[in-house]
């Protein structure tokens, strides 16, 4: 077998190109464009406060920002970006790597340090003005409703597939909840009681491996809309609770399963010569066949495949991330370099490996189908280094607790943001009937349903590509107030300007497509997914079409949000262009 | 040698307390800063004569401040001695 034949030889070459990424293109950003200066005090050192602003060593830093970076993004995107063939997505996850992706997360990181340290709102209303405050927020909400709606489907369709999963979740919350208990009532040592945490997991991956019950099917057509029910009762649980309750112990518990499967993704790819498991999916497709189903509704591989790889390629999201708390807390400028791109690399590593196990899938199991089958696919990687056939129980289990705990920890997050946001906005009115969705129970659900109404339509390409689109676009929106900033500063702006624009028009493009789709379905009355068929046989095509029409308007309201964003963002840079240089 | 795998101890040791622990130490102490934010709120005006807050909107979000001003004064008033320092 040769080796180019093997996960290897992607993984290999991607390294080699991360490390020219690294040690090349962000050390000379770094010394030429930002001229970082290890003199030069820092926000964590001007603002000192002891809770936000304090400087903090880099490699914490760096551990703190992979692990805020590191979602199901890198994951999934991979797999849906398939359909094209797994060249033309390698390709763009190194391309992403070398040009685009840190220097997305570093360059915020350090607009954010040499503007106070301030957050990405403050800063998008200093350089872009009033409106782009007020549409990031806007923008932001609708963010928020496409990642639940994506996780959510990515946590029922695994539930589905590898059933025990679901014992293996309630296991994780029983733990946290005893973890939340031991740590801060009982004050126990945290070495003890994450040790206590670990055993608890690991019975749990057992318990998902041996105890699968109900049987897939056995649901009958209806998987999605019967697993939501507990997986929402779970959420809602978490978005009531108090955060030491569940959501801090399960997203501190959640993190070690995490660790341990990106490391055995690493291990199995990079063994993959001695092990034997070859690359089985196609190296390229077609760029676009409107024929067929799947071409149709993901779109041309221009813009499809340059919004679908999401985190492991370049994420909007870091950008929130760099600049939240991260900027507040840079010891040294020359930190920057190991926290912002250092973190992103190893976030497009684990984009890489995660291509890794989606290729060795067989060819009939279609990745963009189900994101569940990256479980086998992973554990198709990853059995012959640790035990072969035996361990492939344990190996399925464990990914799939794996998908479903990433997912679950950002899901809490994002329900209780849902809950606080409601009591704020209806809480105080002086309508009985508004109050209602203040409520603390009613906003909780409420957090859920209308994600809900996404999952309905069943076509996970769909909901995915909805999702990249507005994660992209924000990053392209970062990119370009970068650009903005550098050129009031009257530096080099073009290493940001140029993937900026291309991120904008790309996204844009992708979210007209998605919204068009929709449309199509919404006009003619049809079906977008096969599972559609059971929202009209249970309800009629009445209910199809509402739930069709709801993703059109959702894809216009982005679309028009984000024009609005680039003619603002392209109006600063005309502007900044005018006003004489500043000076810091 | 010795000094070269202790630095690499160190480095691990930082990035998992970065990964794992240090965004719940940010959140519990961004917690205990609106806290602090709100009790400052209630108290400094009147300690110092200046109208932050009248005295009583102070009493009135005393208790979303401290929710148990009875456990409070009960450990405030508590009589402590050497052997509390000893057993904690």
């Amino acid at each position: 077998m040769a080796i180019h034949e093997t996960p290897f030889f992607m993984v290999a070459v991607g390294l080699l190109i991360y490390a020219l990424a690294y040690w090349g293109y962000s050390k000379i950003v770094d010394k030429k464009i930002w001229q970082s200066d290890p003199t030069r005090p820092t926000p964590a050192h001007l603002y000192t406060d002891g809770v936000e602003y304090f400087p903090v060593g880099r490699y914490v830093l760096y551990g703190f920002q992979f692990n805020s970076i590191a979602a199901l993004g890198p994951i999934l995107g991979p797999g849906i970006a398939l359909l094209f063939g797994w060249v033309p997505a390698f390709l763009w996850i190194i391309f992403a790597a070398l040009f685009i992706g840190w220097v997305q997360d570093y360059s915020a990181l350090f607009l954010s340090v040499r503007n106070e340290g301030k957050s990405f709102g403050p800063i998008a209303y200093s350089l872009v003005g009033p409106q782009a405050r007020t549409l990031l927020l806007g923008f932001l909400l609708f963010y928020f409703l496409l990642i639940t709606a994506a996780f959510m489907f990515v946590v029922i369709v695994v539930i589905d597939i590898f059933p025990g999963t679901f014992w293996s979740l309630l296991v994780l919350v029983l733990t946290a909840l005893l973890v939340g208990h031991l740590i801060f009532n009982v004050r126990m040592n945290v070495v003890t009681v994450t040790l206590i945490a670990v055993v608890l997991l690991v019975i749990g991956v057992a318990i998902g491996a041996f105890f699968k019950w109900p049987p897939t099917g056995a649901l009958g057509k209806a998987p999605y809309s019967l697993w939501i029910i507990p997986v929402i009762i779970l959420l809602v649980a978490g978005a009531l609770l108090p955060l030491p309750r569940l959501i801090t112990p399960m997203n501190y518990i959640a993190y070690y399963p995490v660790i341990v499967a990106i490391v055995a993704l690493i291990v199995g790819s990079l063994l993959s010569p001695l092990t034997g498991v070859k690359i089985e999916q196609p190296a390229f497709t077609k760029f676009y066949d409107p024929e067929n189903p799947a071409f149709f509704r993901s779109g041309p591989l221009w813009p499809a495949l340059f919004v679908s790889i999401a985190c492991g390629a370049i994420s909007g999201w870091h950008s929130l991330i760099s600049t939240g708390i991260t900027s507040k807390q840079l010891d040294v400028e020359t930190d920057a370099r190991p926290v912002g791109a250092g973190a992103m690399l190893t976030e497009n590593t684990v984009g890489l490996t995660a291509l890794a196990a989606w290729v060795v899938l067989s060819p009939e199991l279609q990745p963009r189908v189900n994101p569940a089958f990256f479980v086998k696919g992973a554990t198709t990687l990853t059995a012959p280094v640790f035990g072969g056939e035996s361990v492939v129980p344990f190996l399925e289990s464990f990914f799939a607790i794996y998908m479903v705990f990433m997912a679950m920890t950002i899901l809490t997050i994002l329900g209780r943001y849902w809950r606080v946001v409601s009591a704020e906005l209806f809480g105080e009115s002086k309508y009985s009937a508004v109050r209602v969705f203040g409520n603390k129970y009613v906003a909780s659900v409420l957090g859920f349903v209308l994600p809900t109404l996404f999952v309905l339509t069943g076509s996970w390409i769909n909901i995915w590509l909805y999702f990249g689109g507005t994660n992209q676009l924000l990053a392209g929106f970062a990119l370009l107030i970068v650009a903005v900033y550098l050129l009031h500063q009257r530096k080099s702006y073009a290493y940001s300007f140029i993937p900026g624009i291309f991120m904008m028009v790309t996204t844009i493009a992708a979210l007209a497509y998605q919204a068009f789709v929709f449309y199509d379905a919404t006009v003619n009355a049809k079906l977008l997914h096969p599972t559609q068929a059971i929202l009209r046989d249970s309800v009629g095509i009445g209910a199809v079409i509402a739930v069709n029409a709801f993703s059109v308007t959702v894809g216009i309201i982005m679309f028009i949000m984000g024009i609005v964003m680039f003619y603002l963002l392209l109006r600063a840079m005309v502007r900044a262009r005018a006003m004489p240089q500043q000076t810091q | 040698m010795v000094g070269f795998l202790g630095k690499i101890k160190d480095t691990l040791k930082e990035i998992t307390y970065g990964m794992a622990l240090h965004s719940q130490v940010t959140g519990i102490l961004k917690t205990r800063m609106y806290i602090e934010h709100l009790f400052t709120l209630m108290v400094l005006g009147d300690m110092l004569g200046f109208p932050v807050l009248p005295p009583y909107y102070s009493l009135r979000l005393l208790p979303y401040a401290i929710p148990n001003v009875q456990k409070w004064k009960h450990r405030f008033y508590r009589e402590r001695d050497f052997t509390d320092i000893i057993y904690g």
